[in-house]
């Protein structure tokens, strides 16, 4: 059964780490004067000694974090995705990525999700920063369900995790037995002529346009490679060597996200025509949040478009 | 090379602990003079504070060096990492032999202290203000654990210049850690100039002081004063021991200066610094007999 209620997926994300913090005595949180927006004020509600709250200073935030873990804790550290990445980049870097440190790093506002606060507060290079930090594990998540399955096997994984929430109402899309693998893809729809490839809220408007093409007697694929570091290349490299025809989607710039992680992998193993759909290298604007993503090219249309643009390349390449 | 183990609870041989921080000097310079790099400095200004710390204070063990209840010493500096790997190597964390191979290609001794390479380094450092930061986290969790350890956190004076060393300031306040020491390396000069000139910090006792630490101001090249600094405890208020000190101790002409913060000593000057440390420890053994 799908949970077909509509909220926003920080709530969840609120919910499930007051769980995880029931079942893993480890687990402190660490906020920046955010838990109203990060939603970890349930964890601070139910256990306020493992819930340290150091104001509004992001690099202290980093910093705490990555000492608890010294001290032996499993710190789970929130805010804003650009000010962990930016204004907290070098303590990121040096206490989390290089020291390897058990940090837990979660994003919130991923994309345009904080859509109302403007470009200022909206997140669309995060990934491209944590991507090119090494020992970094990199996920994205896409819907309650997710969030729940997923926020145990981070805290369980031995390693700094950076993990993209959004704040926008997602509806569940995922089946309650889905079984999700940090680093290993996750096939929603496979045997298509075309593969999408996405991870996020946006998986939605994905599967969507699947439908959409299907009507059209196009099958696609949908892969959710949630996991976007380490990169599940057997899985991508597999469907795009049935379909020879690929879609990238995400709520990300162009630029250092899936779409640069998918074209990588397939230009050194497997050239393969490629659209990559999601935010052509400019900033956002104060707007409704699904108004921004259709302005700002991530519309539905965009995404049959794409599918129907990169069949077309993929028959003259194989005419010529 | 002196063995003796000194346990924290005895009563402190001071000539002994001031031979040693000319003897880690004296390896330290070596260190900085066979790699062609490294900061002298700040690693002579530091000597006394970092052996107080790691043979007197802290209570460590170099066989296990993640026992969970080990005092945590973080080096924020860690552009002295000469003294501070001479250091670990004499508390017995890694064979002295070792030293040799400082920002050699292959090294365990990175030419900043790299966590995962060398045993007895609890964070990787060198971006500066860092340090500090991690000092609070870890106190907090500390703490959190109901351990008895506690956390001491080397930090330079050009670095307080950094803004995440006062977010940590706080938030240390806040949480009112009295298992936590800062211990302020005051040696007034930093990369490019004297700090009054760069960045003035005064009036440095009082701003720690409004930020909610109890302040303790030493001769940071006074075996003695640093050791009482140490042992004062109180258990609500995080601590800031205030340090002043040479930049440059030790060798006459490194002293009071900027020039040696990065400089490397000519030959000619490797063997007259030798000789300047060679007699303090001669000095010191003399005063212990």
């Amino acid at each position: 059964m799908i949970n077909l209620e509509s909220k926003q997926l920080r709530a969840t994300y609120g919910e499930a780490l007051v769980e995880l913090g029931a079942a893993n005595g480890r687990v402190v949180v660490v906020d920046a004067d955010m838990a109203e927006g990060t939603m970890t004020g349930g964890f601070k509600d139910h256990f306020p000694e493992r819930f340290f709250d150091v104001g509004v200073a992001e690099q202290n935030l980093m910093g705490v974090g990555a000492g608890l873990s010294v001290a032996g804790w499993i710190p789970f550290v929130n805010t804003f995705a650009w000010l962990l990445v930016l204004r907290a980049g070098d303590p990121l870097r040096t206490l989390v990525s290089y020291a390897r440190t058990n940090v837990k790093i979660v994003a919130g506002y991923g994309g345009f999700s904080g859509p109302m606060d403007g470009a200022t507060h909206q997140a669309i290079m995060d990934l491209a920063v944590v991507r090119a930090l090494p020992n970094m594990t990199v996920v994205v998540a896409s819907d309650h369900y997710q969030v729940r399955s997923l926020l145990p096997l981070v805290a369980d994984l031995d390693g700094p995790v950076y993990l993209r929430l959004s704040r926008a109402e997602v509806v569940d899309v995922h089946e309650e037995n889905t079984r999700f693998e940090i680093g290993k893809a996750t096939p929603l729809k496979t045997g298509g002529e075309v593969t999408l490839i996405t991870h996020g809220p946006i998986l939605g408007r994905v599967l969507t346009a699947a439908s959409i093409l299907a009507d059209r007697g196009i099958p696609a694929s949908v892969l959710e490679v949630h996991t976007l570091k380490p990169l599940d290349g057997e899985a991508i490299l597999a469907e795009a060597a049935r379909t020879r025809a690929v879609v990238t989607v995400e709520e990300h710039n162009i630029i250092g996200g899936l779409g640069s992680a998918v074209s990588e992998l397939l230009s050194e193993n497997l050239p393969t025509p490629l659209r990559r759909i999601g935010i052509r290298d400019c900033y956002g604007e104060t707007g409704p949040y699904e108004k921004l993503l259709d302005l700002y090219g991530m519309g539905v249309q965009d995404i049959v478009a794409a599918a129907e643009e990169v069949l077309r390349r993929r028959g003259s390449t194989l005419s010529r | 090379m002196i063995e003796t183990i000194i346990e924290p609870a005895m009563k402190p041989d001071y000539e002994t602990l001031q031979r040693i921080a000319c003897e880690l000097r004296l390896d330290a310079l070596r260190m900085i003079f066979d790699a062609k790099s490294g900061h002298a400095g700040g690693s002579f200004s530091a000597a006394e504070l970092i052996t107080a710390l790691y043979f007197y204070k802290a209570r460590l063990d170099p066989e296990n060096p993640a026992w969970e209840d080990r005092d945590r010493i973080f080096v924020s500096k860690g552009h002295c990492a000469p003294i501070y790997y001479a250091a670990l190597s004499r508390a017995g964390f890694f064979p002295r032999g070792e030293l040799t191979t400082f920002r050699q290609l292959g090294s365990r001794l990175q030419g900043h202290p790299d966590r995962l390479k060398l045993p007895g380094v609890e964070m990787s450092s060198g971006p500066l203000g860092l340090g500090a930061s991690v000092a609070v986290g870890c106190a907090l969790g500390l703490r959190l654990s109901k351990s008895e350890a506690r956390v001491f956190c080397l930090l330079g004076d050009g670095e307080t210049q950094e803004g995440i060393v006062w977010e940590a300031a706080m938030c240390a306040a806040k949480y009112g850690l009295g298992n936590l020491t800062f211990i302020l390396d005051y040696n007034r000069y930093q990369l490019s100039g004297a700090v009054d000139q760069v960045m003035p910090l005064e009036p440095l006792e009082q701003k720690w002081q409004s930020f909610g630490f109890g302040v303790i101001r030493v001769d940071g090249h006074s075996i003695e004063q640093i050791i009482e600094a140490l042992d004062r405890e109180n258990p609500d208020q995080p601590k800031l021991i205030l340090a002043l000190t040479v930049k440059g101790k030790g060798v006459s002409f490194m002293e009071a200066s900027s020039a040696w913060h990065g400089r490397v000593p000519s030959p000619e000057e490797m063997k007259k610094a030798e000789e300047e440390i060679g007699h303090l420890i001669e000095a010191s053994a003399a005063s212990a007999d």
